[in-house]
């Protein structure tokens, strides 16, 4: 029997919108849908300007940092929301390494994101170091538009452009014994204060399944609004899984390491009570200290409902299907 | 007050023997109970004064834990005398 598994973007034909309708609403929408498709980057071009100073979220260093390639995004992962404001998104951060406030960007500002290169390695057939400009050349990129769930109940909706890490991954070649993928943010001391904090486990070590890794909605951003991925959202390099909370999402990137051992994040070895290995989305497991059955969103303060797998249940609800004794919530 | 001081002082010594006297009162704070320093930082970056903690927690806290012990404990022992001393 064929099974019709219901994807994000679709929706039922009675929903659809009766063609004369479509017809006549063409000419108006044709102006309106021109400029909302336009490329991230000549949106946050239109906000922002080319303005470089001190108080320029987008401040690059170095300064002649080249764009990136244009990237078509990928209309497979529709939101369902609003983008949040740009310049939110850029100012309002967490990224422990330069501080636990929210309003770190300046100081990440100052992390040096060229030359940077990451490290692929353990159970691969080729290991190897990659520079984040080959890695786009060779991989190529696209936008996508996640729905971002922080484990603190505020979200965001985010134009991330990037790469597969399936893709990454395909370059290395990983070993049947690989088991699960470790990712290790850099630490550099002259720039990151945090890391003066000499007893915290450092570096920030985040980890997911070998079937995780794999699964299509795993992304690598190099990206944001089109423009190259700023350090206080985890630039140059970084990774997001859209179905989990945020901190599972590692940033900054340098190393990654493919392994048969479980990878102890850095959350979890500070806090394992409050925060575990897998930390999927449920609106119905609360934190120890607070509820997740809304979310704020950021920019509108809207609260809205959780929901399960951050929505992308169709896309991942089956990796977990045989793990029902895990903690898969927390 | 006093009692407290001379108390911190003994455990200055103890913290020295057992954890090192290079280990900073963050390392102790971490060892003891892993979340109980993630919890007052993020409790005063977000609430307080992320300058608080910067500039006045962090130095503290990466200081060794039996020195900031001792002065605080010295601290305590001395500012009693100092305040009977001045209302005198």
């Amino acid at each position: 029997m064929r099974i019709h598994r219901r994807r994000g973007w679709e929706i039922p034909e009675s929903q659809a919108t009766p063609e004369a309708f479509v017809l006549n609403r063409r000419a108006l929408m044709a102006a309106g849908g021109a400029a909302m498709l336009a490329p991230a980057g000549a949106q946050a071009q239109w906000l922002f300007g080319p303005r470089r100073d001190a108080a320029d979220p987008w401040t690059r260093l170095p300064a002649d940092l080249p764009d990136l390639p244009a990237a078509t995004r990928n209309m497979r992962y529709v939101p369902g929301r609003d983008l949040s404001p740009e310049r939110d998104t850029v100012t309002f951060n967490n990224f422990y390494e330069f501080g636990s406030d929210k309003g770190i960007w300046q100081t990440a500002l100052r992390m040096p994101v060229r030359p940077w290169t990451i490290k692929v390695e353990g159970m691969v057939e080729r290991p190897g170091e990659f520079g984040v400009d080959d890695l786009i050349r060779r991989i190529g990129i696209e936008e996508r538009v996640y729905r971002l769930r922080c484990v603190e109940a505020w979200a965001m909706t985010v134009p991330w452009t990037g790469f597969e890490l399936s893709k990454l991954l395909s370059l290395v070649g990983p070993l049947a014994s690989a088991k699960y993928v470790r990712f290790e943010t850099a630490t550099i001391p002259a720039v990151m204060p945090g890391l003066r904090q000499s007893w915290y486990p450092w570096p920030h070590i985040e980890g997911c399944t070998i079937e995780e890794a794999a699964n299509e909605l795993s992304f690598m951003p190099v990206g944001l609004f089109g423009r190259p991925l700023p350090p206080q959202n985890g630039g140059p390099f970084r990774v997001v899984f859209p179905w989990k909370y945020g901190f599972k999402s590692g940033k900054s990137v340098s190393r990654i390491v493919l392994t048969d051992q479980r990878p102890k994040s850095f959350w979890e070895t500070l806090q394992s009570s409050e925060y575990g290995f897998w930390a999927n989305v449920n609106p119905e497991v609360p934190h120890p200290r607070w509820s997740q059955a809304t979310e704020r969103l950021i920019g509108s303060n809207e609260r809205v409902p959780t929901r399960l797998f951050n929505g992308y249940g169709d896309f991942v609800a089956g990796l977990y299907t045989n793990l029902r004794n895990e903690r898969l919530w927390a | 007050m006093r009692s407290l001081g001379a108390l911190l002082i003994v455990l200055a010594i103890f913290i020295a023997v057992l954890f090192g006297a290079a280990e900073p009162l963050g390392g102790v704070m971490y060892e003891l109970h892993p979340p109980l320093v993630s919890n007052l930082q993020m409790l005063i970056q977000r609430w307080v004064s992320p300058w608080l903690w910067d500039h006045v927690c962090m130095p503290v806290l990466a200081a060794p834990a039996w020195a900031v012990l001792t002065i605080i404990g010295i601290l305590m022992i001395l500012i009693p005398s100092l305040i009977e001393r001045w209302r005198d």
